[in-house]
């Protein structure tokens, strides 16, 4: 859904930009060019009875709109934490992991814990410990997931620096 | 002056019983008056929205719209597809309600015209309406849903791949609208362990001294029940809200004074649709859990029983017969199993007698009402011969 939707985004983007229109002012004149056509429309008997179908099919798009924004924020993924070796990076003997400020997953090597989280974005704060507990290196990363439903974060590779630390959530 | 009086008892006998039987009910009960509050609080909460939605075509003069179960199936329907997507709080309840909107406005309309075709007996063919509909409901969620309409989420499909279990948890939006602006009432006793038992203050805490222990007010959902009622009030005032009276008192003359009939008799059930699909989703939202193939069932004949026993008549009701009668019908369903066990030792005949008063109690009601409108004929008809002794 979130590739479908970045990519329409993207052949959006690249049309307007033969005429050196960005995408923020395309839709700023497509919203003026309808309001223009509404004004015009309510002057002319002719176009009353457009007219009411014009505002049905703002009210509807406003509902889907709506819709399709209450689904982006209102969405729950389950984030999947995995401490285990992947790509040459090796799992860390003990990492604390907490989602937006929330209660710490504790994770020993190969170990996989689940949190869930409410919303497109969350900050993701990783604290690699060593064997005696202190703290040897901390990690903040905000993760924005559009409109996928789960993921898993690998942490030996979001720690090492690598951008490839989400992989498929399991079935 | 005894006729004034048989009239005063004649049109409020049902509310008089059940209050007696709750007189003698509650002290067989032994529950406390904080206990009962809070439950009744919380049924109100639940069960006002459906019961309210009912308000309109009765104005219109449709009867009682046992219909409104169609609305709640949509309702349902909206639960099923935010319980698929994963959507939780607040824009899972008004996703659900947007979702159920439009498949409520498409029953709603059939309903409308069905009913047109049956002017006069709206009430028993919107009864059998909703059985048919509800075969329908049942193919899309038993056999359509997991097939051809998309439902990814193991939870929710049966063991074969697809139709929706019978029992779906809505973890996600429960108590979400109750809880929105956590209110509580404490004694100021219960009020220090209230706080250690919920670990944090909740945002608004009224302290009266004679309640026992504390009471939770699911504010929102009250706030949401007012604006509901404000809404019936402005609309009576409207245009539209004068034609469905005037369609209420007598269609032929309305239909003489220019009054699209039909039209008017289809928005309002629609409208009445549409309000019980949201009905449902708060009484949902309140229960937690989503009874796929009978949670719908029970709900157009719980919301008219509380209606009549409110003091309602088929062609007349008020915002006040809606929450007189929520109040008096969970009241008996709170007191009566334990009236019932402590009276006779069997929890079970206190709830057969609940079963029997409240479901008679529409038999009641409906003969009441045929046998008023039989009495105000003859007075009517008496009145024309000139001759008060009917002689």
């Amino acid at each position: 859904m979130s590739a479908i939707f970045n990519e329409y985004c993207e052949i959006l983007t690249e049309f307007l930009a033969q005429w050196g229109i960005s995408l923020e002012l395309g839709l700023l004149i497509a919203a003026l060019i309808l309001w223009l056509l509404l004004y015009i429309g309510r002057g002319l008997a002719f176009f009353r009875f457009l007219m009411r179908w014009y505002q049905r099919l703002i009210i509807l798009a406003g509902l889907i709109a709506l819709g399709f924004w209450l689904f982006y924020i209102g969405r729950e993924h389950k984030i999947y934490l995995d401490n285990k070796a992947m790509n040459d990076y090796k799992p860390f003997e003990q990492v604390n992991v907490s989602i937006n400020g929330g209660t710490s997953a504790e994770l020993m090597a190969r170990d996989r814990d689940l949190r869930k989280v409410v919303g497109p974005e969350f900050e993701l704060k990783a604290e690699v410990l060593d064997d005696n507990g202190e703290i040897v290196s901390t990690v903040t990363k905000t993760i924005n997931l559009g409109f996928s439903k789960d993921i898993m974060i690998n942490l030996p590779v979001l720690v090492g620096g690598s951008g490839d630390f989400i992989v498929p959530a399991p079935r | 002056m005894i006729r004034r009086l048989f009239d005063i008892i004649a049109n409020n006998a049902v509310p008089a019983v059940f209050i007696i039987i709750s007189a003698f009910a509650i002290p067989l009960s032994g529950y406390s008056a904080s206990y009962l509050i809070q439950e009744l609080l919380t049924r109100i909460g639940r069960n006002s929205f459906l019961i309210l939605s009912l308000l309109i075509p009765i104005m219109a003069g449709m009867g009682l719209n046992f219909g409104m179960v169609l609305g709640a199936m949509a309702g349902q329907i909206g639960l099923l597809f935010i319980c698929d997507w994963g959507i939780v709080g607040i824009p899972g309840i008004v996703l659900a309600c947007l979702i159920g909107t439009p498949i409520a406005i498409i029953l709603g309309i059939f309903c409308g015209h069905v009913l047109n075709r049956a002017k006069g007996r709206e009430m028993v063919t919107s009864y059998i309406l909703g059985f048919f509909i509800n075969g329908v409901y049942q193919m899309v969620v038993l056999y359509l849903m997991g097939w051809i309409i998309p439902i990814t989420n193991p939870a929710l499909l049966l063991s074969r791949g697809y139709g929706v279990r019978n029992a779906v948890s809505l973890l996600g939006i429960r108590g979400i609208l109750d809880n929105l602006i956590p209110t509580v009432i404490t004694g100021t006793q219960g009020a220090g362990q209230f706080f250690n038992a919920q670990g944090g203050n909740p945002f608004i805490l009224l302290q009266i001294p004679l309640i026992d222990g504390s009471i939770r007010i699911p504010l929102a959902t009250l706030i949401v029940i007012a604006l509901f009622c404000v809404f019936i009030i402005w609309f009576r005032k409207t245009k539209l809200g004068q034609d469905m009276r005037a369609i209420g008192q007598n269609q032929a003359v309305s239909d003489s004074a220019g009054i699209p009939v039909n039209r008017t008799r289809i928005i309002a059930i629609v409208i009445s649709t549409v309000l019980a699909c949201y009905g449902q989703i708060i009484y949902l939202q309140n229960m937690g859990t989503l009874n796929t193939y009978n949670s719908h069932d029970q709900a157009g004949m719980f919301s008219i029983a509380a209606l009549l026993i409110g003091g309602a008549s088929v062609s007349r009701a008020s915002i006040a017969n809606v929450f007189l009668g929520v109040i008096l019908f969970h009241l008996m369903f709170i007191v009566a199993p334990v009236a019932g066990k402590n009276l006779i030792g069997d929890a079970q005949i206190g709830e057969y007698f609940r079963v029997f008063v409240s479901y008679g109690i529409i038999a009641i009601a409906l003969v009441l009402h045929a046998w008023k409108r039989n009495r105000e004929r003859e007075a009517a008809r008496r009145s024309l011969r000139g001759n008060k002794g009917g002689e």
